[in-house]
């Protein structure tokens, strides 16, 4: 049985992906295969705590990360990696 | 043998011991540090579980610094109930969504036989991967080997003991090192 993914991994994920550059939220919700509505709260929360950056041009809109969100990027990366290694992801 | 000369031997196992409990609390903060950043509960517990953890290297440590029969025994049975409350912990986290029987550990690190210690770490190390396999392996027998010790009984007691202590000191200490350099930050 696969486990649901956890918020930690979802945001790792989100975080992941946005590293490569900015991307439409629509995109990001099929990468990191979620729908769009709770992708948008989470990234809703995550601006919010100034670690992604949503602009909204005309009527589309890109997600980007900022300098906070690439730091957790890097923290959350050795940490999934261990809590992985416990099996605990 | 005089006090002073099983101090001195005694020292490389604290030393050991201390390693352990600090490499654990680093993780365990490290942990807690991220998790304050992102209010994300799965770090909490993990940052819970690291903790635990640390106590059970602390209270190996301080057995051995008291000098007192009781209170160090005592310090010693706490290092597999504090060990087991961590596991249980874990596999809270890794098997339940629900989050609600989160507290059941410090209810049940209260009963703490080493067996329990052993079959948890057991359970942990099967989906484990790499050395954290190994160690988990490795600190699980200890538990197994203490438990063997009170069954055997007489003089090879002491000996299975001493084993299982070293076995276990040091597959911790590895563990902890290890889980510490992973998340290590300059």
């Amino acid at each position: 049985m696969t486990r649901k993914r956890t918020k930690l991994q979802i945001i790792y994920d989100i975080l992941r992906i946005l590293m490569l550059g900015e991307i439409n939220p629509t995109k990001l919700a099929t990468l990191v295969n979620m729908p769009y509505d709770r992708l948008m709260n989470i990234l809703k929360e995550m601006n919010e705590k100034g670690l992604v950056k949503i602009v909204s041009t005309g009527k589309t809109k890109t997600v980007g990360i900022t300098h906070k969100g690439v730091e957790l990027y890097e923290e959350l990366k050795k940490i999934v990696e261990l809590l992985n290694d416990y099996g605990l992801l | 043998m005089s006090k002073a000369k099983v101090f001195i031997m005694n020292i490389p196992l604290m030393a050991i011991e201390v390693t352990g409990f600090l490499s654990f609390l680093y993780v365990a903060l490290r942990l807690l540090s991220t998790y304050r950043k992102f209010r994300v509960q799965d770090l909490l517990l993990s940052s819970t579980s690291f903790l635990l953890l640390s106590v059970s290297q602390l209270c190996a440590a301080l057995s051995i610094v008291f000098n007192d029969v009781r209170v160090s025994a005592s310090l010693y049975v706490a290092t597999s109930s504090l060990a087991m409350a961590a596991f249980i912990l874990m596999i809270v986290q890794r098997s339940c969504s629900e989050k609600l029987y989160t507290f059941t550990p410090y209810i049940v690190f209260l009963i703490a036989p080493d067996v329990v210690a052993g079959s948890l770490s057991i359970y942990i190390a099967i989906r484990a991967s790499g050395y954290i396999k190994m160690l988990l392996i490795m600190l699980s027998s200890s538990y197994y080997l203490r438990v063997l010790s009170v069954i055997v009984g007489g003089e090879t007691t002491p000996i299975i003991l001493l084993v299982a202590e070293l076995i276990r000191s040091l597959s911790a200490v590895a563990l902890a090192i290890y889980s510490s350099v992973k998340v290590f930050k300059l």
